[in-house]
C-alpha cells in the first residue's frame, strides 16, 4: 500500500470532495427537504467512490467522513466513522466479487448499506434499548431518506466515474 | 478470501474498526462527565469543530443569498399584498373623503333652499335604450315622490320625474329632446328656453333658445331655471353656455349649454317633493 504523490493527490481530491459534501449536507441541503426528510450526500458519494476507486479509498475516504459527521453533530463519536468507512470497503468487494461494477450495482450496495444501517439500529433499538416505536420512526425516515438520496445516485456515478478515468489517464 | 484477510487494507481497516468501537463504547457511558478517553477525543476535536462551524456559517451567508430566495419571494409577496392592502385603505380614504365633500354640498342646497323638502335617492338604473336620458332611482311614491317632481344634485338640475312607482322613480333628464323649460342666462338676465336636442345628447349637452341677440350670453355664463311653466322652481342652476350661435332661421339664437351636473356619473340624486306649480309645462312628455 504504498502511496505516492499521484495517489496523494486523488485522495486529497477525495477529501476535498468530502469536506464540499458536507458543507452542502449541513447548508443547501436541508433546503431541499420535503416532507421533513433531506437526501444524504455523504453515503452515496462513500458508495460511489468505494464502489470506483476501491475498497482503500473508499474506505478511507468513508472513515474521515463519517468522523466528521460524528464530529459535526456530536453524537456518538465513531458511529459514523465506522459505518461509513465499512460501507465504502464493502462497496467494491460487492462490485468485485458479487456483481458488475455499473450503476444497477451500486443501486443494489446502496440498498445493502440501507439495510445494514437498519440492521444496526434494529440491534441498537429492539434488542438493546427495546424501543420498537422508535424503531418504527426511524426506519420510515430511513427508507424514505434512502429513496430520495438516490436521485444523486447516477449524477455521482458519472462524476466520479470521469474522474477516474482522469487520474487514471495521469497517472499513465 | 485469504487475501483479502491477509491484506494491509483489511488489517487497517480491521484496526480501524477496534477504534471507532472502542470510541463508540466509550461514547455511550452514561456518566455525565466525560472519560479520559472522551475528554482527550473532545480536546483534540474541538477545533475541527470550529472549523467545520466556522466554514458552515462562511458558507451559509454566503448561500443564504440564494437559499433565502422563496423566503424573500413570499416576503415580496407579502409585502405586496400589504401595499395593496394600504392602497386599498387610502382609496378607500379617498373615496370617504369625495362622499363628505359631496354630502356637504347637499347640506349646502338645504341650507340655501330650507323652504324645499328634499328626498334622498341612489341611481340604481339607467335606461339603456336612452343612455343618460332616463335614469331610474331608488324612490318612489311611498317616499313621497310624485311625477313632475324636480330632480337635482349638488351640482345643478338633473330633470324631473316621469313616472313614479311605490319604491321607484323614473327620471328624465334635461338633455332629453322631449324636456323644454324656462332657463335665463346669469349675465344677460335673459329669459330663453331650455331644450333637449337629439344632435347634442351625445355630447351630454342641450341648449338655451330664443336668445335675442348675440350678447345674449358668452361662454362660461352660468344658466339657471327661470321658474316658467311651473314644474322646476326658479334659481336652480342648470349648467354653463359653451357656445352661442345663430338659429337656422337666423332671427333668434341659442346657446349650447353643458349641464353642471355629470349624468354619467350620477349616483345619488335630491328629488324636491314640496314644488307643486305644474303650470305651463310641456305636456307631450
Amino acid at each position: 500500500m504504498k502511496i505516492n504523490k499521484r495517489k496523494a493527490f486523488r485522495i486529497s481530491f477525495y477529501l476535498l470532495f468530502g469536506l464540499l459534501l458536507l458543507v452542502l449536507q449541513t447548508t443547501i441541503v436541508p433546503s431541499f427537504a420535503i416532507l421533513g426528510i433531506t437526501p444524504s450526500l455523504l453515503l452515496i458519494a462513500v458508495v460511489v467512490i468505494g464502489a470506483i476507486e476501491g475498497k482503500g479509498t473508499g474506505a478511507l475516504f468513508g472513515a474521515v467522513l463519517g468522523f466528521s459527521v460524528d464530529v459535526i453533530s456530536s453524537r456518538v463519536i465513531g458511529m459514523e466513522a465506522l459505518y461509513f468507512m465499512l460501507c465504502g470497503y464493502f462497496a467494491e468487494i460487492m462490485c468485485e466479487y458479487v456483481l458488475r461494477k455499473n450503476v444497477v450495482t451500486l443501486f443494489f450496495v446502496y440498498g445493502c448499506c440501507i439495510v445494514a444501517k437498519l440492521l444496526l439500529y434494529f440491534v441498537v433499538y429492539i434488542v438493546v434499548i427495546h424501543n420498537a416505536e422508535f424503531f418504527y420512526t426511524i426506519l420510515i425516515k430511513t427508507i424514505l431518506e434512502a429513496v430520495y438520496s438516490l436521485v444523486f445516485l447516477i449524477p455521482f456515478f458519472v462524476i466520479i466515474r470521469k474522474m477516474y478515468r482522469k487520474f487514471a489517464q495521469m497517472e499513465k | 478470501m485469504r487475501e483479502l484477510f491477509k491484506s494491509k487494507v483489511f488489517i487497517l481497516i480491521f484496526v480501524a474498526v477496534i477504534i471507532f468501537v472502542s470510541y463508540i463504547a466509550t461514547s455511550v457511558s452514561t456518566s455525565s462527565y466525560a472519560n479520559a478517553g472522551e475528554d482527550i477525543t473532545g480536546t483534540l476535536i474541538l477545533p475541527f469543530q470550529k472549523a467545520f462551524t466556522g466554514i458552515k456559517n462562511g458558507f451559509n451567508s454566503f448561500t443564504g443569498y440564494f437559499v433565502g430566495v422563496d423566503k424573500v419571494r413570499k416576503e415580496n409577496e407579502d409585502l405586496k399584498a400589504k401595499v395593496h392592502e394600504l392602497e386599498q385603505n387610502v382609496l378607500t380614504k379617498e373615496f370617504y373623503a369625495t362622499e363628505n365633500e359631496r354630502l356637504k354640498k347637499y347640506l349646502g342646497i338645504a341650507e340655501e333652499r330650507p323652504d324645499f323638502k328634499k328626498q334622498l335617492a341612489n341611481v340604481i338604473a339607467r335606461d339603456p335604450n336612452n343612455l343618460y336620458e332616463v335614469i331610474t332611482i331608488d324612490k318612489g311614491s311611498h317616499h313621497g315622490i310624485a311625477p313632475k317632481d324636480t330632480v337635482i344634485t349638488a351640482e345643478g338640475l338633473v330633470g324631473y320625474v316621469i313616472k313614479t312607482g311605490s319604491l321607484w322613480s323614473k327620471v328624465v333628464t334635461i338633455i332629453d329632446p322631449s324636456v323644454t323649460l324656462g332657463a335665463y342666462i346669469s349675465s344677460s338676465r335673459e329669459a330663453g328656453i331650455l331644450e333637449g336636442d337629439a344632435n347634442l345628447m351625445g355630447q351630454g349637452m342641450c341648449k338655451v333658445t330664443m336668445l335675442s341677440s348675440e350678447k345674449s350670453a358668452i361662454k362660461g355664463d352660468t344658466v339657471f331655471t327661470s321658474g316658467l311653466g311651473g314644474i322646476f322652481p326658479k334659481g336652480i342652476p342648470i349648467g354653463k353656455v359653451t357656445e352661442l350661435l345663430p338659429d337656422t332661421v337666423g332671427i333668434t339664437y341659442y346657446a349650447k349649454v353643458e349641464p353642471s351636473a355629470d349624468f354619467k356619473k350620477l349616483k345619488e340624486v335630491f328629488v324636491i317633493t314640496n314644488f307643486e306649480d305644474y303650470g305651463g309645462v310641456n305636456e307631450d312628455k
